[in-house]
């Protein structure tokens, strides 16, 4: 059995879908169901064996190198995850095949890229899920999905050449596109060789955060967000800007990074924020908090610990699972009651399905950190892995976060059926129910390491009490924090453009003068 | 001192960035696109120019210096990869100038922020 | 409004020169890849028996790269048949266009020279696209190059006579399933040629360099990726003929 029949399975019945025309729901779930097996077949081969390197065909210089890893099997199970939610929402919609075939395509390329550890590799894989998300946001071919959809493929590409300079550089200098080559003959240049390191490093990141929604390269997200269909949005938001992050998370094994990753993460944690902050529309509003997640992530990935990056992999999955569940319910309540505008999901909240209710209750909940909820055992681990000052910070934007889903929670407060829903809830108990399972996740990832003593976890869950509340009451009585001016005109494109490239030459300076 | 082909690509890249800022015609900024990726692709053969260009499709017997293979096949991935992208943007940009009679990238912008706002 | 743009591109600009600069610094005299080159390129004429490296590598070292190109290219011609398919983009805008309200619709210009010279040249350019496709392995050329040639000779013929002429000998539907079924045949190959731990040739043993049996399964690709580019892009140059008007 070899590592790429999992994301060859899926592009195969993607291509299937489009080549019979018919019962491409079907095809999609038998394909889904197929993957799923091979990924759960893999992640007992690691748990019980550790993880598994393959260069395919038997190559060995020039050949392309997989890898089953931590990482990978942590992306993995948030993929088949959000997947299968995303396809059991859509079961009813009658969507064409063109929809199901791009939808396996881009669950392929994901399942490639959680296994990718060639320089090139990830390129042409990123450049795919950049065509699929552009098509799946534009499906309903409105002119502003268009228009956005547009605007991010401008700039992914241009992003993209940016890390192919990158690339090309590296290569030059060590002969290699395999991260795990490239690493060893960086460890073994001296100080006057490797003079280069630092642009190619920032070539590489400023390309590569394009996709990973940190927020001076990724102004486009929020408008294409904001307009796709709620499951599209589920799964960019969920997962596939999450292919970003995994990617910084390889390079930064290998390349002089984390002090860069850390500053960005903090500055897009804090700019998604507050335009979340400021947001009118809940779709849109999501959007912006994905990005100030993602400032999570970086910053967990800078701190560069063990049990850091532990943090960083089991908030990448928590953060999957509820912010896809987010996305799926006010999908639902905005089907229902015609708009997603946050001002009238709370006026008439009584018309929201129970389940969207909870759903969204719960959603909540779980990203703003409440105690023992989905992403408190995350966060634990990332605030353990993590120097003094990081720590400052991640409980800042988690303050930062409550005040933003305080505007959402009194939406889910209400009494009343409110009517069913059409899909019957199974994503929402596949996603919801995902909180055991990442508490399980810590005893996949650190075998035999414990988040320290039950103490500790009780301060830190009083702590994530007195954040929450405080956050909450700050939110629902300063609304006057809601009118804030934020500029608008940085979505342009010329303005992008520059911000993009400017961002170039933020991580070099970073990374001049973080290196020893 | 690095091979001329490197020098000329890190021009051809200025440029197409000057001219994906400095006109305001979707067109033209697709154009400009088309050129960086260019750039970018000659930027990955011409690395290697310096030490032979000899085309790496010899027979064993006659084989002396010959090119490095491994970034001529990368560049014929990046190929493919351009030409699509182009392709459906420009697809997307006649879809875009038809519904507002415009391929002025800022009276869009205007235009859908317009509709938007109910 | 001119002062605004006119900052912004002096930025850019600025900005661009400096990672060109900076590229340019810290590019090397001689790339380290090079220096490998040559074993490498004995090696893969070795194992997989075709003469073009390049050709060994594009399908055999990096198989999964131009699997994944393939893919690429399939997704960006069903993108763009989506958004200029007969319903048009917008449903609700009114009665379906199939001509740009851009420029007006030409009449195809009726020259007997422009004819005759179009039908004396699609055989010899198919031909060469055919060829490119079939000694891919041997000579520069592959699959890609092989597909695009021939699809710019069916494209010469439709300035011609008119894309509507030569769409009328296809069945449209037909062509985009044929299309993907080629990608699902492509990867269906190298699935099982991975599956099976197949040696360095694919499926067929390697030959001698240089011979046309040589290089085992990457004609078979070669063969295959060159009828999907060559679908795909009558595809799209179809759908943009109809879609602005005849040329």
């Amino acid at each position: 059995m070899t590592l790429v029949a999992a994301p060859l399975v899926s592009v195969i019945g993607g291509a299937i879908c489009l080549m019979m025309g018919r019962r491409s729901r079907w095809i999609a779930a038998f394909t889904w169901a197929i993957s799923t097996g091979l990924v759960a077949y893999w992640i007992g081969v690691v748990a019980r064996l550790g993880p598994v390197h393959e260069t395919l065909g038997g190559w060995d210089s020039v050949g392309i190198s997989l890898v089953m890893d931590r990482p990978a099997v942590a992306f993995l199970l948030i993929e088949q995850l959000l997947t299968g939610a995303v396809l059991a929402y859509s079961w009813r919609s009658e969507l064409r095949s063109a929809f199901y075939a791009l939808f396996l395509v881009l669950a392929g390329a994901v399942t490639a890229l959680c296994m990718s550890v060639d320089m090139f590799n990830i390129y042409v894989l990123l450049e795919l899920l950049t065509l699929t998300s552009f098509l799946l946001v534009a499906y309903e071919r409105r002119p502003v999905q268009i228009w956005a959809s547009l605007k991010y493929l401008l700039l992914a590409s241009l992003g993209m050449s940016i890390y192919l300079f990158g690339v090309a550089l590296v290569y030059a200098h060590t002969g290699s596109l395999g991260l795990q080559q490239v690493g060893d003959h960086l460890a073994s240049l001296t100080a006057a060789e490797a003079g280069w390191i630092p642009v190619a490093a920032s070539l590489i990141t400023a390309g590569i955060a394009v996709k990973a929604g940190v927020f001076l390269y990724s102004l486009w997200l929020p408008a294409a967000h904001g307009s796709a269909s709620a499951g599209v949005s589920a799964l960019l938001s969920g997962l596939v800007i999450k292919m970003g992050v995994l990617a910084l998370l390889r390079f930064s094994f290998i390349l002089p990074i984390q002090h860069a990753l850390t500053v960005l993460g903090v500055m897009t944690g804090l700019m998604g924020a507050l335009y979340a902050i400021v947001e009118t529309d809940a779709k849109k509003m999501l959007a912006f908090s994905t990005l100030s997640q993602v400032g999570y992530l970086l910053i967990g990935i800078g701190a560069g610990s063990e049990a850091s990056r532990v943090g960083v992999l089991m908030y990448v999955v928590a953060h999957g699972m509820f912010k896809g569940l987010l996305f799926l319910a006010v999908g639902d309540a905005g089907q229902r009651l015609g708009s997603t505008e946050l001002s009238v999901l709370r006026a008439r909240r009584h018309e929201i399905p129970a389940a969207t209710r909870a759903a969204l209750l719960v959603g909540c909940a779980a990203i703003a950190g409440f105690p023992f909820v989905g992403g408190f055992w995350a966060k634990e681990w990332l605030l353990q892995g993590s120097p003094p000052l990081q720590q400052a910070l991640l409980w800042l934007l988690m303050f930062c976060t409550t005040v933003v889903f305080s505007k959402l929670l009194p939406a889910g407060l209400a009494r009343g059926r409110g009517g069913g829903v059409r899909h019957g809830g199974i994503p929402y108990v596949m996603l919801g129910a995902g909180m055991p399972l990442v508490f399980m996740l810590s005893r996949i990832l650190a075998p035999g390491q414990a988040t320290g003593t039950a103490d500790a976890t009780l301060v830190q869950a009083g702590w994530s009490l007195g954040v929450v509340a405080v956050g909450t009451f700050v939110g629902v009585k300063f609304r006057v924090l809601q009118r804030m001016r934020v500029p608008r005109s940085v979505f342009r494109i010329e303005e992008s453009v520059l911000v993009m490239l400017f961002g170039v030459f933020v991580v070099l300076a970073v990374v001049l003068v973080t290196s020893p | 001192m690095p091979p001329i082909g490197v020098a000329v690509a890190a021009v051809l890249f200025v440029i197409g960035v000057g001219a994906l800022v400095i006109r305001r015609d979707l067109v033209f900024k697709l154009l400009a696109l088309g050129l960086i990726n260019s750039s970018t692709i000659l930027l990955l053969i011409s690395l290697d120019a310096q030490r032979s260009t000899m085309a790496p499709i010899v027979p064993p017997s006659v084989m002396t210096d010959v090119a490095d293979p491994l970034p001529q096949a990368l560049v014929l991935a990046a190929i493919v990869i351009s030409f699509a992208i182009l392709a459906l943007a420009l697809v997307f940009v006649m879809v875009l100038a038809e519904r507002y009679h415009t391929t002025d990238a800022l009276r869009i912008e205007r235009a859908v922020a317009r509709e938007t706002k109910p | 409004m001119m002062r605004r743009p006119r900052l912004n591109t002096i930025l850019a600009v600025a900005l661009a020169g400096g990672i060109a600069g900076l590229l340019l610094w810290s590019a090397p005299e001689a790339s380290r890849g090079g220096a490998v080159a040559t074993e490498r390129v004995r090696e893969l004429i070795a194992s997989t028996g075709a003469s073009n490296s390049v050709c060994s590598i594009v399908l055999g070292a990096r198989l999964l790269d131009t699997l994944f190109e393939v893919l690429v290219f399939s997704v960006a011609v069903l993108g763009v048949r989506w958004m200029l398919e007969r319903g048009g983009p917008d449903p609700s805008a009114g009665e379906p266009r199939t001509h740009s309200v851009l420029a007006p619709v030409a009449e195809i210009a009726e020259s007997d020279v422009v004819r005759r010279s179009a039908y004396l040249l699609f055989p010899p350019v198919t031909l060469l696209g055919i060829y490119l496709a079939v000694f891919g392995h041997l000579s520069p050329g592959g699959g890609f190059g092989g597909g695009a040639v021939a699809a710019s000779g069916l494209l010469l013929v439709a300035v011609a006579v008119g894309a509507q002429t030569v769409a009328r000998r296809f069945h449209e539907q037909a062509l985009a399933r044929l299309e993907w079924g080629v990608v699902a045949v492509i990867l269906g190959i190298a699935l099982v040629s991975f599956l099976l731990g197949a040696p360095k040739s694919g499926l067929l043993p390697a030959g001698v360099p240089g011979e046309l049996t040589g290089g085992g399964w990457l004609l078979v690709y070669n063969l295959l990726i060159a009828i999907k580019v060559f679908l795909g892009g009558w595809a799209i140059i179809h759908l943009f003929i109809e879609h602005r008007g005849e040329i």
